[in-house]
């Protein structure tokens, strides 16, 4: 670890601009749920220049940060959520109350996407997408899994944007106990 | 030296106009925007710009006489300047300059804080210009010294130390009512949130930690005030003008009030008679009078005032504007009779060869093509319907029956535009349709309380005797079945209207029989409605059904027969069926029944009479002249000033996703499939919608996240632990604050009291970034449970307070505490605090 950390650094020293690449880059990742090993953003130990986050990063949003660094200008992320593009988009009905009750379609579920497709969230589904970056391809959602949130928030940070969501809908009991659904991606960014 | 030496240099001719447009330019910016980078160069032009130029503390601006060359330039300022100027709004452009001022009370807070080291301590914030202290700012003869020292300071922002916002803020926004704008005057509250409550000879250190509250809460006023961005104003001229949609009685009694009071009407009616559905009725069920007479005195009364503009046979076609300037066009449809060359003499009538039924007695007789509605109809002149030219025979001999000339058959639709201030919809309510149930069929004696109506009156089809309709004998036993129709509503006027009728038979024929049925299975409350009569002659049955006999109809109730001459079938008011076309130009929403919903309509449009569902005649008039004042209370302004301090929506960030609509308490948000959409009107500035906004695309035009947060930040600087932050809803918890304040309750200095709106619009992210800046409590204040202003603002950031304490785990959740108090309940805020910071205080202690 305390290597990595001198390498980071060092790289830091000689690099004109440093980018965490990906979401455990950016924000410390899956791994960081583990209460065993250490892992976190490398923005808590040197100062970047932005992020290219993503679990994987999708391809596209990699070609075009690389194209805007080649010609010398910042990258830029969306500043929409998800569901502005969503595919199932024209299906959610956002006026009644939600029932969430589920963190994931079960096996016989899953089904990729056609013109019939629900949006997640009325079926009582817990999509993260109307808290996450818009910029990925949307291939959880066209393989019928719901979004989980790895490009990130746009603004506030992912805890407290997620409590904001979730006091809207009516969570069930056996969800509330999941903590790690709570910071996901982001467990090392919470700081109090 | 001579003007035009010193204009012959484009920078200095920039310099100028740059300083006009903007007011004041700081050194720096100047640099930025001219594209300089050697101050030499600056300060020649600068000096050699001599007295066109001054300098105060901080900036440039133009003097007298520099302004005066440029109003003397402004014709050609374009070619002057050489090229065109490109101003960014980005720096520089908005620039704040600060005044603050310091109300010592009457010695109140001088007794309390050292008041001359706040002052050092504030001059030196950054954009401050300037530091004033008063004694008493809310005495009347101090006002012009705080107005000439704001304009001699050339202030674009203030913040004012001194009580609470709820005591005096609308003074201080008069104060300055021409000099600054009023989101730009920011308080802070020194007086109750402060000095009044916290006691110097506790501790050693309290006086300087007071003295250090203080400061933050004036610092955290500035840093506010420096965020705020300009709200856009709208002045809107008032036309003294009004228009009513719908000549019925509500229409007609409010353009009577209205004219009355000097306002110009135009009261436009769809159908070519003025009067609506009571001119046609028998008699007013409370008032005994005959309906037509009342009705007919009205409409004369109308026709005489100047003021009142009437357009019969008229329909809307578009309408813009906002309120206090409408724009609305109309479609008069052809009447192809002259209104002002006709008499009324019905000789076209006589020789009309073709026959309709008339619709003004429900079908019941026949009119010809050319005919008149009823007697007393207004205007009393002829016409065809634009709908029936295409029945009429094209004979013409009604043209030559005419001595005047009056007739026209080849009259074509015509065009009106008016201009109003405000609309007024009174258009009424229709009856239930759909009677197939109830066997309806006139002929065979089975009639709707409308067509009773044209039997009892005397114009109507048996001219007011009581007679069958099938076969013109005597009517010897009467049934009717009461709130018949399918809308839920449940209404008074079925009683009052039973009621009228039984008086009215028994008038015409005392030994009629007349049963009045209920049908038990449709009303909700059966209890009060057997309450509500103790008549013998009303029956209330589960079901009830008719049955069609040869000679004589029956109405069945629980197996028992009815046998009745004649069956009334008392309908229903639903919803006008215009109402839904309406809905096209005018903002408003339905009800559950389908009516117009009252809390729904947008300012400038009002509604009266019926369409709120069914009203009785006394209520009718009542509303009706509650509405005219309040119509004349608006019509009173030459301007209108609509500024709205609610949200903006930045739609470049916005991703549709719904969450706002979902937590507005309001509907006041509309999303389409690729738009998003404020009812100004309806949005009442809660910021519930921002808090859960997860782009931030949505902000509060004033308390906006930025300032909230920065506030916050602060206030971190305090440096006595424990640091408690408490959000105050502006209505009671707030509220209650102050009243701890006005009666000097003592709780700890450490407390910082933050206003937002309503509770609903605390963000997790102000709490989770109060630990963050290290806060060890945080306290929501708000309303109690039953009474949150914002409807449910309180149960919303309960929702959000319970999963944040899951996630936070035990040592954190103990810091966060929901207190509902109301504005009297000063000594319980003041309890909670205390308690909160012991506890606080304690679990520090064990802690290190």
């Amino acid at each position: 670890m305390d290597s990595q950390i001198e390498l980071l650094k060092e790289i830091r020293n000689n690099a004109k601009k440093v980018y965490a690449l990906g979401t455990c880059a950016a924000f410390g990742g899956i791994l960081s749920l583990s209460e065993k090993k250490k892992a976190g953003a490398i923005s808590d130990i040197v100062q970047i220049d932005g992020i290219i986050p993503g679990c994987p990063p999708p391809l596209k949003l990699i070609g075009n940060c690389l194209i805007r660094l080649i010609e010398n200008k910042e990258i830029e992320l969306s500043e929409k959520n998800l569901c502005s593009s969503c595919p199932l988009r024209g299906n959610n009905n956002m006026l009644f109350e939600k029932q969430i009750y589920k963190l994931n379609p079960s096996g016989d579920e899953i089904m990729s996407l056609d013109e019939n497709s629900n949006c997640f969230l009325n079926n009582g589904i817990l999509c993260l997408g109307p808290i996450t970056r818009e910029g990925c391809d949307y291939k959880c959602i066209e393989y019928g899994i719901p979004c989980e949130g790895c490009l990130g928030p746009v603004s506030k940070d992912y805890t407290s944007n997620l409590i904001n969501f979730l006091s809207l809908v009516n969570l069930s009991k056996d969800l509330r106990k999941y903590k790690g659904i709570f910071y996901r991606f982001s467990k090392p960014k919470l700081k109090w | 030296m001579d003007l035009y030496s010193i204009l012959s240099h484009p920078f200095r001719r920039k310099i100028l106009l740059l300083l006009e447009r903007e007011g004041f330019i700081p050194y720096t910016d100047l640099m930025e925007k001219l594209g300089l980078d050697q101050t030499g160069q600056l300060n020649f032009h600068l000096k050699k710009l001599g007295s066109l130029i001054s300098k105060d503390k901080r900036s440039y601006f133009l003097t007298e006489d520099g302004k005066r060359v440029l109003k003397i330039i402004s014709l050609n300022k374009r070619i002057l300047s050489g090229e065109e100027l490109e101003y960014s709004d980005k720096k520089g452009s908005l620039i704040n300059r600060i005044g603050v001022i310091i109300c010592n009370c009457n010695t109140e807070i001088s007794n309390v804080i050292n008041i001359k080291i706040l002052e050092k301590y504030i001059a030196k914030l950054n954009d401050v210009v300037s530091v004033k202290i008063f004694d008493n700012l809310c005495q009347e003869k101090n006002l012009n010294k705080i107005t000439s020292w704001a304009k001699e300071n050339f202030l674009n922002k203030v913040v004012i130390a001194a009580c609470s916002p709820k005591t005096h803020q609308h003074i201080f926004e008069r104060i300055f009512k021409d000099v600054i704008e009023h989101t730009n005057i920011e308080i802070a509250n020194i007086r109750e949130q402060c000095c009044w409550v916290h006691d110097s000879n506790l501790e050693k250190f309290s006086a300087v930690l007071i003295l250090r509250k203080a400061e933050l809460l004036i610092e955290a006023g500035i840093e506010r005030v420096k965020l705020q961005k300009e709200v856009k104003i709208k002045t809107v001229e008032v036309e003294k003008a009004c228009a009513i949609l719908g000549g019925g009685i509500a229409g007609m009694t409010l353009a009577l009030n209205l004219s009355k009071a000097g306002i110009k009407v135009y009261l436009i009616e769809k159908s070519p008679t003025l009067g609506g559905k009571v001119a046609r009725w028998h008699r007013i069920s409370e008032m005994g009078d005959c309906s037509i007479c009342f009705t007919s005195e009205l409409i004369g009364e109308i026709v005489k005032e100047k003021n009142i503009k009437i357009f019969t046979n008229s329909e809307i076609e578009t309408i813009s504007g906002e309120v206090g300037n409408f724009t609305i066009e109309l479609i008069k449809k052809p009447r192809y009779v002259d209104e002002k060359k006709c008499t009324g003499c019905k000789q076209c009538i006589n020789v009309c060869g073709k026959e309709k039924k008339n619709q003004y007695d429900f079908g019941l007789s026949n009119r010809k093509v050319i005919y008149i509605p009823f007697q007393n109809s207004y205007p009393y002149v002829p016409l065809v319907d634009h709908e029936d030219i295409e029945d009429c025979l094209d004979c013409r001999i009604c043209e030559r029956a005419c001595i005047n000339k009056a007739i026209n058959l080849n009259e074509k639709p015509e065009k009106v535009r008016i201009k109003v201030g405000v609309k007024v919809i009174a258009i009424g309510s229709d009856f239930s349709e759909n009677l197939k149930d109830y066997h309806y069929n006139p002929q065979n004696n089975i009639i709707t309380s409308p067509e009773f109506e044209r039997i009892l009156s005397s114009d109507g089809i048996t001219e007011g005797k009581l007679l069958r309709i099938s076969d013109k004998k005597q009517v010897n036993s009467v049934s009717i079945i009461q709130e018949v129709g399918p809308s839920k509503l449940l209404s008074d006027y079925s009683e009052i209207l039973a009621e009228k009728y039984i008086e009215d038979i028994k008038i015409r024929n005392s030994k009629c029989e007349v049963n009045v049925f209920y049908d038990l299975s449709k009303l909700n409350d059966k209890d009060q409605i057997l309450l509500r009569s103790t008549n013998p002659r009303f029956i209330y049955a589960n079901h009830i059904s008719i049955k069609c006999n040869k000679d004589i109809n029956s109405v069945v109730a629980d197996d028992t027969e009815f046998p009745s001459d004649l069956i009334v079938l008392n309908l229903k008011y639903i919803p006008n069926k215009d109402l839904k076309d309406l809905r096209k130009y005018m903002d408003f929403s339905l009800d559950d029944n389908g009516f117009m919903s009252r809390e729904t309509l947008a300012s400038g449009i009002y509604g009266v009479g019926t369409i709120f569902g069914p009203l009785n005649y006394k209520s009718t008039i009542s509303t009706t002249h509650q509405i005219a004042l309040e119509i004349i209370y608006l019509l009173s302004n030459d301007y209108l000033v609509s500024e709205f301090t609610g949200i903006k929506i930045n739609e470049e960030k916005c991703g549709l996703c719904g969450l706002c609509v979902d937590s507005c308490p309001y509907n006041a948000i509309i999303i389409g499939r690729d738009k998003i959409n404020i009812d100004k009107f309806k949005c009442k500035g809660c910021g519930t919608c921002v808090s859960v906004c997860p782009t931030n695309a949505i902000d509060l035009n004033i308390d906006t996240s930025k300032k909230i947060l920065k506030t916050i930040e602060i206030f971190s600087k305090f440096n006595k632990k424990p640091k408690i932050i408490a959000f105050c809803c502006k209505s009671c918890g707030y509220a209650a604050a102050d009243d701890a304040g006005l009666k000097k309750l003592f709780y700890h200095p450490n407390v910082f009291i933050i206003k937002v709106p309503c509770t609903g619009r605390i963000d997790t992210e102000f709490i989770l970034k109060s630990f963050e800046f290290g806060f060890d409590g945080v306290m929501v204040i708000g309303c109690r449970k039953d009474a949150c202003r914002y409807i449910d603002g309180i149960q919303k950031v309960q929702k959000k307070v319970d999963l944040l304490k899951r996630v936070l785990g035990p040592r954190l959740s103990r810091r966060i505490i929901i207190k509902n108090l109301n504005a009297v309940e000063g000594s319980k805020f003041t309890n909670t605090i205390n308690k909160f910071y012991n506890l606080l205080t304690e679990e520090i202690r064990s802690e290190t």
